[in-house]
Parts: C-alpha cells; sequence; structure tokens
C-alpha cells in the first residue's frame, strides 16, 4: 500500500461528505427562501394566470359580442319604431275608412225631405226610397267622399240600406224623414256629383222630393255605433 | 472508526457553511427558482455515487478516483442537463432522476443482497 493510498480514502470521504452536506444546506435554504417559491408551484401559478388571461380575452370577446347585439336591437327598435309609426298612421287612416272614429273636414250636407205635396196617382213617387238614398251614397263615394253619415249613421263598407216596410234602415237603425246626409270630402265635387244634370238630385227634385245641399268648410262625420262582429271572413295569408 | 468520524464532521461542516454562506441570493432570480430542481438532482447524483462507493467497497473493486470522479462529474453533469433542459423546454430532470433512481435501487438492492450475505455468514460461521 503507497502512501498515497493511505490518504486517498479519507480525503475522497470528506470531500464527499463535505459537499454533500453543503448541498443539502443549500437546497434546505433554497427551498426555504419566500423568494424561490417551488417551481411546480410556480409553473402551476402560470398555468393558471395564463388560463386567467385566457378567460378574460373570452369574455372580452363576449363583451364585443353582446354590445355589437345590443346595438343591433337598439337599431332594430329605431327601424320598429318608424315602422310602428307607420302602421299606427295606417292604423289610423283605416280607422276613418272603416269608420271607427269620429271625423271632421270639409264638405256637405243634404236634406232630404219627401215631397209636400206627392204627385196625384203615384203616392210612393214622392217619399224617398232607400234606393234614392244608396244612389246619392253611391255617387258622393265616386266624387271622393272619405266620410258619409245618414242621420248620424256613419255608412262604411258594410253598411246595408234599406226599406223596412215604409222605414229606412241604415246600419240596421231605422232613420226616418228628413233625411240628412253628412259627407266630408271636396265640397264642389261632391254637389256637383249630386247635381249634375240628370243626376240623383235632379230626379228626386222632379218627382217633388226636396232637397237641399249645403256646403261647409268643416262638417263632423260620427263613428260607427256598433262595429259588426266578422264570423266568416279569414285573411288569406 | 475514524473515517467514519471524518465523514461525519466533514458532513456538519458542509451543512454548516451551507446554511450560513447560503449562495442562494448571488444567483440571478430566475436560476434562483430553478436552484432547487438542479440542487436536488445534484444530491441524487451524489447520493448515487455514494452508494455506489459502499457497493465497490464492499465488493473490493473500490476506487477514490473513481468515486471522486463519478461523484462530481455527475453531479454537475445532472444540474447542466437540467438547466440545459430548461433551456430547451425539456424535462431533462425527469430523465436525470428516473436514471439516477433507477441506479439508486440497483445499488441498494446489490448492497441489501451483500449485506445479507455476509450477516448470514457472521450467524453460521460460529454455530
Amino acid at each position: 500500500m503507497r502512501l498515497a493510498d493511505r490518504w486517498e480514502q479519507p480525503f475522497a470521504i470528506v470531500v464527499i461528505c463535505f459537499t454533500l452536506g453543503f448541498l443539502i444546506a443549500v437546497q434546505v435554504r433554497a427551498l426555504n427562501s419566500s423568494q424561490a417559491p417551488p417551481t411546480r408551484r410556480v409553473s402551476v401559478l402560470i398555468d393558471r394566470l395564463a388560463s386567467a388571461q385566457e378567460e378574460i380575452r373570452h369574455l372580452r370577446q363576449e363583451v364585443d359580442r353582446l354590445r355589437a347585439q345590443l346595438s343591433g336591437y337598439e337599431k332594430a327598435m329605431a327601424e320598429g319604431k318608424t315602422a310602428t309609426e307607420r302602421l299606427m298612421g295606417e292604423l289610423h287612416r283605416l280607422r276613418i275608412l272603416a269608420g271607427l272614429t269620429k271625423v271632421r273636414g270639409p264638405g256637405i250636407i243634404v236634406r232630404v225631405t219627401d215631397a209636400p205635396k206627392p204627385p196625384p196617382g203615384i203616392p210612393a213617387e214622392g217619399i224617398v226610397h232607400d234606393i234614392d238614398l244608396l244612389t246619392m251614397v253611391n255617387e258622393l263615394r265616386n266624387a271622393g267622399a272619405e266620410a258619409i253619415a245618414i242621420n248620424d249613421q256613419r255608412v262604411v263598407a258594410t253598411t246595408a240600406i234599406r226599406c223596412v216596410g215604409t222605414l229606412i234602415t241604415v246600419n240596421g237603425v231605422t232613420i226616418s224623414p228628413p233625411y240628412e246626409i253628412v259627407a266630408i270630402g271636396d265640397p264642389d265635387k261632391l254637389t256637383k256629383a249630386l247635381t249634375m244634370p240628370g243626376g240623383i238630385v235632379d230626379g228626386l227634385r222632379q218627382m217633388g222630393i226636396v232637397v237641399h245641399i249645403t256646403r261647409y268648410s268643416d262638417v263632423i262625420v260620427p263613428s260607427l255605433g256598433v262595429t259588426p262582429p266578422l264570423q266568416f271572413a279569414r285573411p288569406i295569408e | 472508526m475514524g473515517l467514519l468520524w471524518l465523514g461525519s464532521v466533514a458532513l456538519l461542516v458542509g451543512l454548516l457553511v451551507g446554511f450560513v454562506l447560503a449562495p442562494v441570493q448571488w444567483l440571478p432570480p430566475a436560476f434562483q427558482s430553478r436552484l432547487p430542481t438542479y440542487l436536488g438532482l445534484a444530491l441524487l447524483a451524489a447520493l448515487d455515487a455514494t452508494l455506489g462507493a459502499w457497493r465497490a467497497r464492499l465488493e473490493g473493486t473500490f476506487d477514490s478516483g473513481v468515486l471522486l470522479s463519478g461523484f462530481f462529474v455527475n453531479m454537475i453533469a445532472a444540474a447542466s442537463l437540467a438547466y440545459v433542459g430548461d433551456w430547451l423546454n425539456m424535462d431533462f430532470a425527469l430523465a436525470a432522476s428516473v436514471a439516477f433512481g433507477t441506479r439508486i435501487f440497483n445499488n441498494l438492492a446489490i448492497l441489501r443482497r451483500i449485506l445479507l450475505q455476509r450477516w448470514r455468514q457472521r450467524v453460521t460461521q460460529p454455530g
């Protein structure tokens, strides 16, 4: 055994043991120091951070999407408002046409009374018939009357004017002379439509029936009293 | 027995020096956070080398030069490998720990057999 061999083993043991102790101490210190958290925890935290950031990104996208949706809805609502206004206007017009509202405007009032002295021989000639009123309404409509009423009975699309015995019913309501027809429209046009030569007024006056036409700048046509129920008619899409 | 005392004293001195000096703060922060991994690997390598030395001693093939060189080279190599692995984003630390773990258990198994054999021989010889 050489001399070097005698010191080799202790030397190796000392070096190794010292290094081991040193390393263990440093390791313990490194693990305990708060500045250096364990790597696994760091990677977990990094993962969490990344996923949180990803979630934030997703939520931001969601916010953008919802904002776009909201503005879309608002736009649609604004458009819908104009559409509603248009619909309201249309509804208003149709209510006038359907006689659901009391209306006023320039027009004429026609007063028709039976002949004071019926022509001899044919007493029925001097009486105002349903057909006379119907013809007048027809002429007025042709002249552009927008609203017509006979003795406060609004004449609408479903209105029937007919004789029941010696009386005339309009909208199922019995009216009696003198008959008063109120029409809203161009007063001149309406008057001319009635009084044209060979027209309805001409014919009535020949029978001795008294017809007075007065033009007004403002007349009032009442609304339809009872709207007839719709039982059979269904709209076709 | 003298060698055992020598080893124990050296271990204690090493522990003291490590605790007192604690060169953790001198290192850059990025390295600091990864230091436990490297040091752990180095410790694993050291443990492997120590067990290997014990086994070699029992087998009669002990060589201080082999022990010393294996101890330090393995230690540095393991730590460096883990460091490079961090750079390359590869878990070389895991590979090193698996390799050293396998070796440690191998050495332990051989040590166990040798020690068991010796104990049996000692038990049977006097009787």
